[in-house]
Order: C-alpha cells, then structure tokens, then sequence
C-alpha cells in the first residue's frame, strides 16, 4: 500500500523517519519527486492566487487567457512559466500515453484500459515515429514535431518557435486535458452540490 | 467540522475523475478517511506518546507553513501525519520534494 501526499514532504517525511521508529513501529520509505511549475515560472502552490495555475475546473476561456497573461519573452527559457507547464505536465502525460499505445505498460496490464475520455497522445494524425508532441496540430500540413521537450526548447532559445505559437499550443492541449474533467464535473450534480458547500465563496459556480 | 467533510468529498470527486481520465485503474486505488483510525484509543495515546519525545522545533521543521506559527493545531500536521504511516500500515509514503526545511 503506498501513502500519497501532495505537498512538500520532505521535512515530514525527516519526521516520520525519526519519531515513527521511536514508537516502536517500523520506518517506511519515502518517495519524492520534483514540483511541478508554476505559470510564474517557479514552484506551483496552493497558497499561491489562482493566477499562477491552472486549476483542474478552469473553462476553456480561462486557460487561454490565463496561459496568454504570462510572461513569455521571445527566445528566454529561463522562468518561463509556458515551458515549465509544457515540460513538467503536457509531455510526460502525451509520452504516456505513447507508451500505452505501444503495450508498454510494465506490470500493471490494467493500466490505461476501459478509459471512456479522449486518450491521443498530443500529436497530429501524421506526425513521425517518435514525436511526443506537436505544435500546430491543428494545421498538420504545417505542423511542428517534436520528439522530446529539450528539442522545442532548443528551437524557443534559437527563436525558431514563436511565443504565440507556444502558447496556442499549451493552452489547446490543456482544455483537451481538462475536458472530460470538466465533463464529469457538469453532469454530477452530487460533485457540484458538494462544491458549493466545500466552497461556498468561490465563484466555481457563477 | 462539517465544512472539512464536504471538502473531503470533493476532493475525492476531483481526485478520482483526475485518476480516471490519466488511465488509473480505480480498482487498485483505495481512500481512507483519517477519522477512520484516529479517534481509536490506541492511536491517542500514540499521539500523546509522539508529543513526549517532540521538542516545538522538531515540529516547526516537519513543514514551512508551521515554522512560524503561533497556533498548536498546525503544529501537530505532523504528528497526524507521521502517525498515518502505521495506522494505514502503509510501505511507501510519496510526497513532493521541499527544498526548505533541509
């Protein structure tokens, strides 16, 4: 059984370590991995505004004008919030599902079967062997592919990719994401009747 | 109380639909609700035990949010929290890493 939380752990797994043994009970090991993103650019966290994010509830409008607020200079790679999200979040969901496509789902053959919502990964229909990602799949005459995230950075340092066109991307293949979530969310009355009482000032619902 | 349940259960919807859509078979993933486990004796005095053997700094390190806090309740996340690893009978606990409280 594995135990997940979401926040930063480290200093409560430092905890765990030390006192659980003290209890007499056997010590647990503890797995990290990195944060996530912000759209700032820097670490995504809950006690940062919602600006900073995109939530999993967010409308399709709200993705696109949050994503075309942020700062996203032509040709810098540093702190840049687009990329961060691009990297961290679009490209290792589309290499999953790649994978899956491939059989290579390891051990757990349940993995990614029965899935009712949209499962292509984020390449066009006509994108080479290997791409993990393409920008201006819409358009896939003129479609850019690409076979890993370094290689669309490499192009955004050399100003090759443009920050609009990034943008359109990362935004289009969010809502994408987003939508069998949002989905779900509409045709649950239950879900939505427990929002307004979790969160009964967030404007979720106007 | 009663609004901390209902965000319970929202966030089981939310989790859960977000598992769904990833392609995480939801037959292999279980929730348990803490108040399950942590209002049994046994685990009272574990808490109480865990609070004997902490000084107030070994809780201001488990977390940034507790470092600087004048209340008591942020300071026992931890205890909570270190306490669910034998009560869940768990062998992996995964997290995000935190730069800060090294």
């Amino acid at each position: 059984m594995i135990n997940i939380f979401l926040s930063y752990q480290r200093g409560l797994f430092l905890h765990a370590e030390k006192f659980i043994p003290q209890l007499g009970y056997r010590k647990r090991e503890h797995l990290m991995n990195g944060m996530a993103a912000g759209l700032d650019g820097l670490k995504m966290s809950s006690s940062k505004p919602p600006s900073t994010k995109i939530e999993f509830l967010d409308d399709p409008d709200t993705v696109r004008w949050k994503i075309s607020e942020v700062p996203c200079e032509e040709g810098n790679v540093s702190e840049n919030g687009v990329l961060g999200i691009l990297r961290d979040v679009l490209i290792p969901i589309s290499e999953l599902r790649l994978e899956r496509l491939q059989g290579k789902t390891g051990v757990n053959l349940a993995e990614g079967q029965g899935v009712m919502s949209d499962q292509r990964p984020f390449i066009s229909d006509n994108a080479p062997e290997g791409t993990v990602f393409t920008i201006g799949a819409k358009d896939t005459s003129v479609g850019q592919h690409y076979s890993s995230y370094d290689e669309i950075e490499q192009d955004f340092a050399q100003k090759k990719l443009q920050p609009a066109a990034l943008k359109a991307a990362v935004a289009d293949t969010f809502n994408r994401l987003l939508a069998p979530i949002r989905k779900t969310y509409a045709e649950s009355g239950e879900w939505q009747a427990v929002d307004k009482l979790a969160y009964p000032d967030s404007d979720y619902l106007c | 109380m009663e609004q901390v349940a209902h965000r319970r259960k929202y966030y089981h919807f939310l989790i859960t639909t977000v598992l769904e859509t990833l392609g995480v078979p939801l037959s292999q993933v279980h929730f348990v609700e803490e108040s399950s486990y942590a209002y049994s004796k046994e685990f009272i005095i574990d808490l109480q035990k865990m609070c004997a053997l902490m000084t107030q700094q070994d809780a201001r390190d488990s977390m940034d949010e507790v470092a600087n806090t004048t209340m008591l309740s942020p300071m026992l996340c931890a205890v909570q929290q270190s306490l669910s690893e034998p009560y869940l009978d768990v062998d992996i606990q995964f997290g995000g890493e935190d730069q800060v409280n090294e």
